[in-house]
């Protein structure tokens, strides 16, 4: 089973998901139902026939959360030992419609199984469809890591009004843990960008009050510890507390050095403390991150600094990330000058800037390298490092902030 | 007669008090009517003279109930068809035990079929919208409940 993202699809999972709301709530054949169904029928014969199997195991799915479960009888010589070992062979080896096959031939579901068809459906792209499930894993057995789960894939989804609206009535809760805490104040975040200008300030204060009460919070994993240092950091920078958003960053730094919070704390010291800010973004490139713009920054630096056989692989391993022309064409041409500086043959070095030059043909910096390059092919003299023009690697800075929250 | 016809299913309310049961008449979903502008889910769209078809829209059918969509299959026949999703006032009809394939019902009307799992009773020539409807409701009494 693999993830969809056509509209119908999606379509036809949010009016399942609904109609199953409205069936669980006793609205069967009230008009809501009607209308949803009505929909449902029209959208139907657009799908493929596997997204229409499909959709008819996730309805069944979905019958449980009404207490209308018809288990799967168990095939000849199998037994429920057998089909639960299975059923953890399947969901550790990400076969997510086998699990799910399996899980529907156990006698019941407690709340860990539910969680299961919960990461099930969310692997397998029917985000909103494992919203369901984690919600009701977390009605069998209350769990912040449910609530939490449950939250983010609302965001994911699209669906911020109504994560909003949850992480609202969270909010007032007497009692929360710091997971969920820190859950609300990503979802809160993410909601500023689409409120009213006038109204963020005040969303953003929100944000910066919940992640100050929960990120020390031991008992929440170190990630979203971290994650929710980082959206208060960009909150702070929202309100205009550079200094405050700055201790937020370093914070999370220090709880979780991983790629997002190194990426954060590396663009709010771009323009105050450069050498530093290019460590950071060095590092988070050297961990792996999922980043594109990281790699950029971080082989303009190794250029910099003449380390050549890290321009290589930061290249490299940016361009497994990068989708946009102008970062693809800049690691391509970066690449390509390494290549000559660490003595690589000519056809792999022409090759380089070959497809440098398909991703920015029309480049000026890129087009005087080339030229000095052929140059140096016809002369075989070398070229002085210093001699190579490097352009600037600053990419829209927004766009880097909303790439660690997004 | 109509038992030469083509073999097809629809999901139908039914006629309040009918005996047999027969499904009920009009233009409102899961009736048998064609649905008209300014309904958001016409069947039909009748040209600038009021006329329906023959342009491939009409009434939609199935050939047996596993391929009807399973938001019009009442929950209780889950057994039957896994992931039935429709409400239990509907009931499954057929019409006609012939094959599923282009064929005229009476002398107006024909089942053009749009897949192997899809077909619309659809007016043979450019026909009036109420000729229409009234042509779909005179198969009224060949329609029986047919959910095995």
């Amino acid at each position: 089973m693999t993830a969809m993202s056509a509209t119908f699809p999606a379509q036809y999972e949010a009016l399942l998901v609904q109609l199953h709301s409205e069936m669980r709530a006793g609205r069967s054949d009230e008009a809501r139902a009607s209308e949803l169904r009505s929909e449902m029928a029209a959208v139907w014969y657009r799908l493929s026939e596997d997204e229409q199997a499909i959709y008819d195991e996730l309805s069944e799915d979905l019958y449980i959360l009404e207490g209308k479960r018809v288990p799967v009888p168990l095939s000849e010589g199998e037994t429920a030992v057998l089909v639960a070992q299975r059923l953890a062979s399947a969901f550790k080896a990400k076969e997510n419609r086998r699990a799910l096959e399996l899980i529907r031939k156990l006698t019941s579901i407690d709340a860990s199984l539910s969680y299961v068809m919960g990461r099930c459906w969310e692997r397998a792209g029917f985000l909103r469809a494992s919203v369901c499930f984690y919600d009701f894993a977390n009605e069998q057995e209350p769990n912040a890591i449910y609530e939490a789960l449950a939250l983010a894939m609302l965001v994911q989804a699209g669906a911020l009004d109504e994560a909003a609206a949850r992480a609202q009535a969270i909010e007032k809760r007497p009692v929360v843990s710091g997971t969920l805490l820190l859950k609300v104040a990503s979802v809160l975040h993410q909601t500023a960008a689409k409120a009213e200008v006038s109204q963020r300030p005040a969303i953003y204060a929100r944000v910066t009050r919940l992640v100050e009460v929960a990120w020390d919070d031991r008992t929440a994993p170190a990630s979203t510890r971290a994650e929710g240092l980082v959206v208060a950091g960009f909150s702070y920078e929202h309100l205009g507390d550079k200094d405050q958003a700055l201790r937020s960053f370093e914070r999370a730094v220090a709880v979780h050095p991983s790629g997002a919070p190194l990426c954060a704390r590396g663009l709010a010291l771009l323009h105050i403390d450069r050498p530093r800010a290019l460590r950071d973004l060095t590092d988070a490139a050297k961990l792996g991150t999922r980043l594109d713009w990281p790699y950029l920054y971080a082989a303009q630096h190794a250029i910099e600094v003449r380390r050549f056989a890290e321009v290589e692989r930061f290249c490299e391993a940016g361009l497994a990330f990068a989708q946009r022309a102008e970062l693809r064409g800049r690691l391509f041409e970066w690449w390509a000058i390494a290549a000559i500086e660490l003595g690589r043959p000519p056809a792999e070095i022409t090759a380089l800037f070959e497809q440098a030059m398909a991703e920015l043909p029309l480049d000026l910096v890129l087009h005087r390298n080339v030229r000095m390059y052929r140059k140096w092919l016809e002369t075989e003299r070398t070229i002085p490092s210093e001699a190579w023009e490097v352009a600037s690697a600053d990419l829209d800075e927004e766009e880097a902030r909303a790439s660690l929250t997004g | 007669m109509s038992e030469a016809w083509p073999k097809m299913y629809r999901s139908m309310l039914p006629q309040a008090s009918a005996a047999p049961v027969a499904p009920a008449v009009g233009t409102a979903d899961n009736m048998l009517g064609a649905r008209v502008p300014p309904h958001p889910r016409a069947d039909v769209h009748p040209d600038a003279s009021g006329n329906a078809g023959p342009v491939g829209e009409g009434l939609s059918v199935s050939p047996n109930l596993a391929a009807l969509p399973p938001s019009l299959v009442p929950e209780r026949l889950r057994d039957k068809r896994p992931g039935a999703r429709g409400t239990n006032t509907l009931r499954v009809f057929r019409l006609g035990n012939g094959s599923f394939v282009r064929a005229t019902l009476g002398s107006a009307i024909e089942l053009l079929p749009t897949s192997p799992k899809h077909g619309v009773v659809q007016p043979i020539r450019p026909t009036p919208i109420q000729d229409y409807q009234k042509e779909l409701a005179a198969t009224q009494e060949h329609w029986v409940v047919d959910e095995s």
